[in-house]
């Protein structure tokens, strides 16, 4: 495969016709992640992303790019409405995985007396693991609210505020949800899982504001050096699992009578327009929609026990939300394409939405800024607070990366950690740490994944985002 | 080697059954067992309670991910844990819509409810995919390949 190295951090591989490209390949990278990227098949699969009808621009990779199913995580494919497809395995299985950061009025000696008591509190009160139950029990009817109002049902329960909602990507809630397009398996493997983290690398973790790269951004964000935040990393869990393995069936049955072709049965998808690419948009959607309240019931709990745990009011905490952001989601989007204004159906695979300023989806309050885009790195090293750009909207769809991504196969990091007490081996560095299982724990090593720091140094150099704060973990509660 | 088995192994991300047996029916009863060696220590597990399910796709292969994703969707709803799986894959025949060969299976699991106290769940598993998929005869013997999203 031909691979040309643009500028020290843009590659491309050029439309290859035999290879059924539509459009080039165009891969965020400097040369050491590019080694490592070359390691795995992730290149083929941003190729492969190339070929999907309707394609427009570039079939674009993140920095973070691994690995992943139908696309690379860390992939983004934008596809015209008209001529194009939508693909459940262009989304990924865990749809609306995504990231939220809530600032506070502390600073690290408010919190560190208290902090194991803190971290403790918070495992218990926040369902963890394998399989985890939330606290909240749902009829079938609360299920659907759910899906068709996301955030605004949990606000409306009491968990959260209007001041959340308009902190969150599309207000917390995408329209076009029906949740009869949703199969009754997704609604029973969801009913016990709104308000859980789940296992793999979701998290929960205390955090702070490590150093400040834009003190002018980072305050529009209402962050500054020295700050406690807390940062949630978690998705849709089974009910998202579900409408994806769903969804593939259905696309797989229906490809050959829309003489679709592809190098990736992983990569099934239906025309945007058909009925089973509209069905699939709008059960994707309670999906999103899912993930937006799962992540609302869990700040809700987690101010609690802040309150509880450091006997201050709301007020004094300010445990406020900065915004949230998913990372794995389909949204149709107006972008420019050649001067020409158009609709599109972005697909973001382990890519965070980095909007520029003024766009209008922008919070009114970040606007001159551009939109907080959160980064989630691994539970011993850091996280990023970055701000959308211009740059983003003319190159990648107004987006970037979405974490570290993995260096190690879990099968690897387990091999690794084997024999090392991390839970001890992290409170040595100050760093609290309660999971639910030790194999988890052992796949989740710092050491399984690529720094983050380099991940993001090559978003900021390319300019498709910018460096606002970086923020480390004190205090991490698993799956 | 043995007649029938499986072997786990590692992707970057995630983790893949290699499975092999004497008929269709049986490396999917393999591949299953490889699926639940992911989730629990299949030593753990007594094959308790029959679980019977069905399931089909567009051929070999898609029938395999279908139930191997049928069985997680039991493992999760259920809250079960499962060891034992015996299936017979359906002859094509027209009259009961399985024209197409090796889309049609039937199988009963054996296993128990999931107890805090004699299992560990390693892992959840979001999907059996469609990734490097492989269903294969040669020489009369069969193997597939799964790749688990975990």
């Amino acid at each position: 495969m031909e691979l040309i190295q643009l500028d020290p951090y843009r590659w491309e591989v050029p439309q290859d016709h035999e290879r059924g490209m539509r459009v080039p390949a165009r891969i965020y990278a400097d040369d050491r992640l590019m080694a490592a990227i070359r390691n795995d098949q992730s290149l083929v699969q941003v190729v492969n992303g190339a070929t999907l009808p309707g394609i427009v621009g570039a079939s674009l990779a993140m920095p973070d790019m691994h690995f992943g199913y139908g696309l690379p995580i860390g992939g983004v494919v934008a596809m015209d409405p008209d001529t194009g497809v939508i693909s459940p395995g262009g989304t990924g299985y865990d749809i609306n995985c995504g990231v939220r950061l809530l600032r506070s009025n502390l600073v690290e000696q408010d919190v560190r007396p208290r902090l194991k008591t803190l971290v403790e509190e918070l495992f218990r009160r926040i369902p963890t693991g394998v399989g985890s139950r939330g606290k909240l029990k749902l009829s079938p009817a609360d299920e659907r609210a759910v899906t068709l109002r996301g955030a605004r049902w949990a606000v409306q329960q009491g968990y959260g505020s209007e001041a959340d909602l308009a902190c969150i990507e599309a207000g917390g809630c995408l329209e076009g949800a029906d949740p009869d397009k949703v199969s009754s398996k997704a609604f029973e493997r969801g009913r016990s899982q709104v308000g859980t983290l789940g296992s793999g690398n979701h998290f929960l973790e205390v955090q702070i504001v490590d150093e400040v790269f834009d003190e002018h951004i980072a305050n529009v964000f209402g962050l500054f050096a020295g700050q406690i935040a807390v940062l949630i990393h978690t998705g849709s869990r089974g009910f998202g699992h579900q409408v994806c393995t769903d969804y593939l069936v259905v696309m797989e049955r229906c490809m050959e009578r829309y003489g679709i072709q592809l190098p990736d049965r992983q990569l099934a998808c239906a025309p945007f327009r058909s009925p089973e690419g509209q069905d699939y948009l709008a059960a994707m959607r309670c999906a999103a929609n899912f993930a937006f309240a799962n992540r609302q019931c869990i700040t809700a709990w987690a101010r609690q026990v802040f309150e509880q745990v450091l006997g201050m009011g709301p007020r004094d905490l300010g445990l406020a939300l900065v915004y949230d952001v998913a990372h794995n989601i389909v949204k149709i989007e107006e972008h420019l394409v050649n001067g020409t204004r158009r609709q599109l159906v972005v697909h973001r695979k382990g890519a965070t939405r980095a909007f520029p300023p003024g766009h209008p989806e922008v919070p009114p309050q970040y606007r001159a800024v551009g939109q907080p885009t959160l980064i989630p790195g691994d539970m011993g090293r850091a996280s990023y607070v970055l701000a959308g750009t211009q740059r983003a909207m003319e190159e990648t769809f107004g987006s970037t990366c979405h974490g570290a991504g993995r260096a190690l196969s879990r099968h690897a990091a387990k091999r690794l950690a084997k024999g090392h007490a991390i839970q001890r081996e992290l409170e040595d560095r100050g760093i609290i740490v309660r999971y639910t299982g030790r194999a988890t724990l052992m796949e989740e090593i710092p050491e399984a994944y690529k720094d983050v720091t380099d991940v993001v140094n090559v978003v900021h150099a390319a300019g498709i985002s910018r460096k606002v704060a970086r923020l480390r973990p004190i205090g991490v509660i698993k799956g | 080697m043995r007649s029938a088995g499986y072997r786990l192994f590692g992707t970057t991300a995630d983790v893949g059954v290699s499975a092999w047996g004497g008929s269709l029916g049986e490396v999917c009863a393999q591949a299953a067992r490889g699926m639940f060696a992911v989730l629990v220590d299949l030593r753990s597990v007594r094959a308790r309670e029959p679980y019977p399910l069905e399931a089909c796709g567009e051929d070999a292969g898609s029938m395999l991910v279908a139930f191997l994703n049928e069985l997680l969707f039991l493992h999760t709803t259920r809250e079960i844990v499962l060891r034992r799986f015996e299936v017979l894959v359906a002859s094509p025949d027209r009259r009961l819509g399985t024209a197409r060969p090796h889309s049609r299976l039937r199988a009963t699991a054996w296993g128990e409810a999931i107890e805090a106290s004699r299992h560990t769940i390693e892992t959840e598993i979001k999907a059996a995919t469609y990734h490097r998929l492989l269903v294969a005869r040669r020489n009369g013997r069969w193997r597939a390949r799964v790749i688990l999203d975990v």
